[in-house]
């Protein structure tokens, strides 16, 4: 077995990635639903009845702030932590 | 019984033919890879060698499954752009499927010589219980799910085949009741069959005005009329059927024939090649997915019907705000939640916890996380996941979004005239793409399923052989007898499940979802405290595990009795004493009585999905249980190092 110093390394390694990523998660759940709630769940309609949707890039405004544009910047964080932040461990022997 | 198909399908299954040799063909080379001196490791983890594109593609093409292609496109196609709120939870699952346990759970599994998912729960407290109990609810789940993606196979397989219907001419047509029409035909042969047709559904009786037929496209065309407004229906004649000697009831040949073919391919190469074939196939599927995908949302982007300056995407998004699906009020397409209130803001929440986390407590998930090289792997996977996601989900919406406005009552399952919305995407492949695109691009949704029911295939047969057959009951077992165990077994689950599929359940995409929150409630929350907390004990993971188990199945069970009772109670009035008895002991639980889509839906206790509550309950349990009873310091040490 390597040295105890080393795999209690590891281990704070791996503490930190999963808070990481709960909090990263918590915070997804709360823009996307929070605002699709606020603004995708209610159908607007123009005084002689007719639906009003406002659209950008073709889709419905209220799914491209709430769901494409952080779908995008979840996965330009996750290509960050994946190539700067996260840290490396050396490979452990297989048992 | 002759079998005709036509020159386009002929085109169709070459293309898909040449699809399948890559997949033989990696399927052989994986086969030579496999090591005689460390048989079990190999076959089922592949040595932990993963690196980085393989990883990636593994882990994407395993989760990317048939519902994926079959009942999501189903569902959006259904109920419009509130789908992109369904499927959002998908932003963060690269970063919780692979990195909330990646990095631990492959640090674990080499410090404790770990092979399989049970493997590590049993290691951990040296407990050989915890190590069944997991593999029994593994087996659970992925039996269930794997005759689900097997009916997909089959169904996929159909629409490649399109078999044609035999000779026949119509005897008579009768309007039965108020909701359907009955065909009778007669063959060559001067056999009979009656073909029960549902009505167009719009709110109010239609009577049927005339009909014509067609002999040569074997089609009938039938026209109803309301209120000075005409609605047809076609109706293509009836399809072959087959008679399997212990079934009762006969079966589609196509669905027959496809099965036979879907399952040989990938239980063969599954059992040949082990944990390589499954991971090098994945490699090709998910390269075929993801092309096929891109390639489709091109297509279906230019094939929508141009609305005054708008084209593509803006053009459908402003055909299905036009457009009123049945039963709910015009901008139910394009604004929550949706036709019919499919997806309330309750159910909303509980997606966006389900795919995360559900993804992260997925075993076919944890194996994969078991197997890569090392972080540098798992960092650059990360990227191509990520991307990968985006890219995928994102032209899954448009291409279905534009199948909406290309078909905008077909395959509606009320008022549909070509189909059932599940097949909405071998269907709009074959409308869109010439017969050699369209056998490529159906090898998209074909390789997705392939990828996940070969992943399946060998969890179940690696709990089978090494958790309970090496582990608990023969540990003596030499690597030649091992050898033949795991070829042996999972050929032989893979027919069970074959067999299982002749028979399939209705309920596609709710299986999926049902064993898909099972996994995540029965694992995400024992695994985490196994992984990361010392002070978890043997007896709180296992009541984790088995609380999430538990509360899932019965919110499930309660929504089926509840679905039930709501059936017998409409049918006669008052209903059976059974469905009253019901009624009255039930109907204080909150979801209890309420609408839903499918009869195979849960109850949703307070307007959440059952994978709220199965995780809550396991994440209670495993803390509490674990603080109840007294830990193992010694055993900890191994994995907890105070130093």
């Amino acid at each position: 077995m390597e040295p105890e110093s080393n795999q209690k390394r590891k281990l704070k390694n791996g503490i930190r990635d999963a808070t990481i990523v709960a909090w990263f998660w918590a915070i997804s759940l709360f823009w996307s639903i929070g605002y699709c709630w606020q603004y995708g769940y209610l159908i607007r309609k123009d005084p002689q009845g007719q639906v009003v949707l406002e659209t950008i890039l073709g889709m419905p405004s209220w799914a491209f702030w709430g769901i494409f544009s952080p779908w995008v910047l979840c996965a330009i964080f996750t290509a960050l932590y994946g190539l700067c932040l996260m840290r490396d461990d050396p490979p452990e022997p297989d048992q | 019984m002759g079998i005709e198909i036509t020159w386009e399908s002929w085109q169709v299954l070459a293309a898909f033919g040449l699809y399948l040799f890559g997949v033989g063909y990696l399927a052989w080379f994986s086969h030579s890879y496999l090591k005689k001196d460390n048989f079990i490791s190999d076959y089922f983890l592949g040595n932990r060698g993963l690196g980085p594109w393989v990883l990636a593609l593994s882990v994407a093409a395993t989760a990317i499954s048939g519902g994926t292609f079959m009942g999501f496109p189903s569902l959006i196609y259904s109920n419009g752009w509130i789908m992109a709120l369904w499927i959002a939870g998908y932003m963060v699952v690269p970063m919780t499927g692979m990195i909330f346990l990646g990095r631990r759970i492959n640090h674990f599994a080499r410090i404790s010589g770990s092979v399989t998912v049970p493997d590590i729960f049993r290691d951990r407290f040296n407990s050989p219980i915890l190590g069944i109990c997991a593999s029994l609810f593994i087996l659970f789940f992925l039996i269930f799910n794997l005759v689900a993606q097997f009916k997909a196979g089959g169904l996929l397989m159909k629409e490649a085949l399109r078999i044609m219907p035999a000779q026949a001419g119509v005897e008579a047509m009768r309007d039965i009741d108020k909701g359907a029409i009955e065909i009778e035909f007669k063959y060559g042969d001067n056999r009979r069959e009656t073909l029960s047709v549902q009505k167009p559904q719009v709110g109010s009786t239609l009577s049927l005005e005339s009909s014509s037929v067609d002999e040569k496209l074997k089609k009938v065309e039938l026209v109803f009329l309301l209120e000075g407004k005409r609605y047809t229906k076609t109706v293509n004649f009836p399809l072959s059927k087959i008679q399997i000697p212990f079934l009762q009831i006969p079966i589609d040949l196509g669905y027959f024939l496809g099965l036979i073919i879907f399952s040989l391919t990938v239980i063969s190469y599954t059992t040949f090649g082990g944990f390589w074939a499954v991971t090098w196939t994945d490699v090709l599927e998910g390269i075929v997915m993801l092309v096929g995908v891109v390639i489709l949302a091109f297509l279906a982007w230019n094939a929508v019907p141009a609305l005054g300056e708008k084209t593509g995407l803006a053009a459908a998004t402003e055909h299905l705000k036009n457009m009123s699906s049945p039963g709910s009020e015009p901008g139910a397409l394009v604004y929550g939640p949706g036709p019919g209130h499919f997806l309330t803001i309750g159910l909303a929440f509980s997606f966006f916890c389900l795919w995360p986390l559900a993804s992260a407590g997925q075993p076919s998930a944890m194996v994969r996380l078991m197997s890569f090289k090392d972080t540098p792997s798992l960092r650059r996977a990360l990227v191509l996941v990520s991307s990968y996601y985006l890219l995928t989900y994102f032209s899954l919406l448009v291409i279905f979004i534009c199948a909406r406005s290309i078909f905008p009552t077909q395959y509606l399952r009320e008022i549909g005239s070509e189909g059932v919305p599940d097949s909405i995407m071998p269907a709009l492949i074959r409308h869109l793409a010439h017969p050699m695109i369209a056998g490529v691009l159906l090898a998209a949704p074909y390789a997705a399923i392939m990828s996940t029911v070969a992943a399946f295939l060998l969890i179940i047969s690696s709990s089978l052989v090494r958790d309970l057959f090496q582990r608990t009951l023969y540990p003596q077992a030499s690597e030649k007898t091992l050898k033949w165990m795991s070829y042996s077994v999972t050929f032989s689950v893979g027919l069970i499940v074959m067999l299982g599929a002749l028979r399939p359940p209705d309920f596609l995409q709710y299986i999926i979802v049902f064993t898909g929150s099972g996994q995540g409630a029965a694992f995400l929350f024992p695994m985490t405290a196994v992984l990361y907390w010392k002070r978890a004990t043997r007896m709180g993971v296992l009541a984790g595990m088995a609380g999430g188990f538990l509360s899932l199945v019965s919110l499930y069970l309660l929504g089926w009795m509840d679905n039930w009772t709501q059936v017998q109670l409409g049918m006669s009035q008052g209903g059976s004493s059974l469905a009253s008895t019901l009624q009255t002991c039930l109907g204080w639980i909150p979801g209890w009585g309420e609408m839903r889509h499918d009869s195979f839906a849960p109850l949703f206790l307070c307007g959440l999905d059952p994978v709220v509550w199965g995780l809550l309950a396991s994440l209670a349990l495993t803390w509490g249980g674990s603080l109840l009873t007294r830990h193992d310091e010694t055993q900890a040490e191994k994995f907890f190092p105070s130093r």
